[in-house]
């Protein structure tokens, strides 16, 4: 286990990492949406970034993976504007840094006035760009790069990092110890928690949302994705239980074939990790 | 000419059959493994969510089509131990044994509004929209267990049932219960169940039995080894071997099923429940 530097610093800072595979195979719609994979992801992103911006002592970095025109790997950090070459990123520089903010249509689900939806302001920081697949083994390498140079003796974050993996359709087995590499390594605030996210698509498909065992799980993607998806500490456990998701003790932070509701509950769990206190967030002993 | 059993398409000459046994015993007071509901209140949820589905799914043109007959029974005991075998059917269906989805759908209960999760695919949010939810059924949970009555009944029910639709797909039973039979050894019962048959093949009786705890359920197993107890070995005995349609329907649903899987599941959550009730009751023909 790499043991990176160890921290003085009191405060309850997090960081979160959103590793998006920014494949072609993002094009296909969203389970459940009317609106692509790659659309929902970013909005689904952006919105949350929006939600953290008041959050104290947390950094975030949205990195992607994908080839460029030539062929090659563009793998990264997708800041642009003001943030362009950032990594992390903390929440409150976000508010003055948003590529362009769009006004968006917010349903409400009990009228207001006997309004049914309202026009809200929709800061952008991330803009997904697809290009070709390249092998996610390279995408975990960049965000462990990103973990451990994020590291050092003025580290003030003191939660472990939370690694969002967004996955395509193609989960090679080169990927295992890539992942692992990822979990092992030993922060100031404990060995990073990385839950993975599989969109499902137009095709019919059983989404498995948290799943406890793999005893059920068909050999192939979705058991491999267990292996490499950290155990939900239990006060996410409780925050999912709280929005009517039937999650168990031992649930894995996946959800395999979801939906466009099971990605916003999914991300949502970000912002309960995001104001937990440090004795909450540690993960359970012995758990990746 | 030679066609394959329970391929029978269903229409309004050959009509199907559903029938549920709801276990009604006291100890549907307890909590369901991984909720914070009582077993009894998670059940009828299910059932009342089934019944609405079928009733949306057979409505047509001409309103809702007249292509299946359905019981709800609830099987518990008074305070002398006497068995209660009765429909559990409220309102004007209330002590009716079958019941045609038309009549079903004209003639709920009640009609509860409910809160209903619904993701805002421009925002990124999860936004709260009261519901119509439509009750036939009220949790109940008293006495013991007379699981063998409960078959009794279910046979002679059937036994008629197809005396009067000899050509349509055989009856579908599930059976859903927290405990063991407590008025003998309900496998001769089940076996009796079992070997009604319409030309197009045997009764299917699909047991799911509900647990409290957070145990990892065991779904449609194919042997009774590794089985965790009697009453588990019970019910997979009782249940009958997925016919090959609901064999290919269940893998194409991702599940890892051995040959000569069973209709069971053990250890069943809120989850597995609804998994469970889908992939029992929408394989017939004209169903999906």
């Amino acid at each position: 286990m790499d043991q990176l530097p160890p921290t003085n610093e009191t405060c309850l800072g997090g960081r979160v990492v959103f590793l998006i595979d920014e494949s072609e195979s993002l094009r296909e719609f969203i389970a459940g949406g009317t609106k692509s994979k790659a659309e929902s992801i970013a909005t689904a992103v952006n919105s949350l970034l929006n939600q953290l911006v008041p959050v104290a002592d947390l950094e975030v970095a949205v990195a992607g993976y994908r080839s460029d025109p030539n062929g090659g790997a563009d793998i990264g950090c997708r800041w642009g504007g003001s943030l362009t070459g950032s990594r992390f990123v903390p929440t409150a520089a976000l508010a003055d840094a948003p590529l362009i903010i769009e006004n968006r249509v917010r349903r409400l689900g009990v009228p207001v006035a006997d309004a049914q939806e309202e026009t809200v302001r929709f800061p952008i920081w991330y803009i997904p760009q697809l290009g070709g697949s390249i092998l996610p083994v390279l995408g975990y390498a960049y965000c462990r790069h990103l973990v451990v140079v994020g590291t050092t003796l003025e580290t003030v974050w003191s939660k472990p990092p939370l690694v969002i993996s967004f996955v395509g359709d193609l989960i090679p087995e080169q990927v295992e110890m890539a992942v692992k590499r990822v979990l092992g390594l030993s922060t100031p605030g404990g060995s990073p928690l990385v839950f993975h996210v599989h969109l499902g698509g137009t095709a019919a498909g059983r989404s498995v949302l948290y799943p406890s065992s793999d005893i059920h799980l068909p050999p192939g993607p979705l058991s491999d994705l267990f292996r490499w998806s950290s155990v939900l500490p239990d006060y996410l456990i409780a925050s999912l239980r709280s929005a009517q998701v039937p999650v168990s003790v031992g649930a894995r932070g996946m959800i395999y074939n979801a939906s466009v509701a099971d990605l916003i509950r999914m991300l949502s769990l970000v912002r309960v990790y995001a104001q937990q206190g440090i004795s909450d967030v540690l993960p359970p002993d012995g758990q990746g | 000419m030679y066609r394959a059993p329970y391929t029978q398409s269903i229409s309004r000459q050959n009509k199907a059959c559903f029938l549920f046994l709801l276990d009604q015993s006291f100890s549907m007071e307890e909590p369901l493994g991984n909720s914070s509901n009582r077993k009894c209140d998670e059940l009828v949820a299910a059932i009342n969510g089934w019944l609405q589905n079928m009733a949306i799914r057979a409505s047509g043109d001409e309103g809702i089509k007249d292509w299946m007959d359905i019981g709800v029974f609830g099987y518990r005991t008074d305070q002398q131990a006497n068995p209660i075998i009765e429909s559990a059917l409220q309102g004007s269906l209330a002590g009716r044994m079958l019941v045609s989805i038309s009549e079903i759908g004209g003639a709920p209960a009640r009609i509860d509004t409910r809160m209903q999760y619904l993701p805002d695919e421009e925002t990124g949010e999860i936004f709260q929209i009261p519901c119509e939810m439509p009750i036939w059924v009220d949790p109940r949970a008293e006495g013991g267990t007379p699981m063998c009555h409960m078959l009794y009944l279910a046979h002679q029910i059937l036994a008629d049932w197809i005396s009067q639709h000899p050509r349509s797909f055989p009856p579908i039973v599930v059976h859903i219960s927290d405990g063991e039979s407590q008025d003998g050894n309900p496998i001769p019962y089940a076996d009796a169940l079992k070997s009604l048959a319409t030309e197009d093949g045997n009764v299917l009786l699909f047991n799911c039995h509900l647990s409290m705890t957070a145990a990892d359920p065991f779904m449609f197993p194919a042997s009774d080894h590794g089985l965790p107890d009697e009453l588990a070995r019970a019910l997979f005995h009782m249940s009958s071997i997925l016919p090959e349609p609901f064999f290919r329907h269940g893998q194409a649903e991702g599940f890892p099923l051995q040959p000569n899987a069973r209709g069971m599941a053990f250890n069943a959550d809120m989850v597995c429940l609804i998994q469970f009730l889908n992939m029992g009751t929408q394989v017939a023909p004209g169903l999906r």
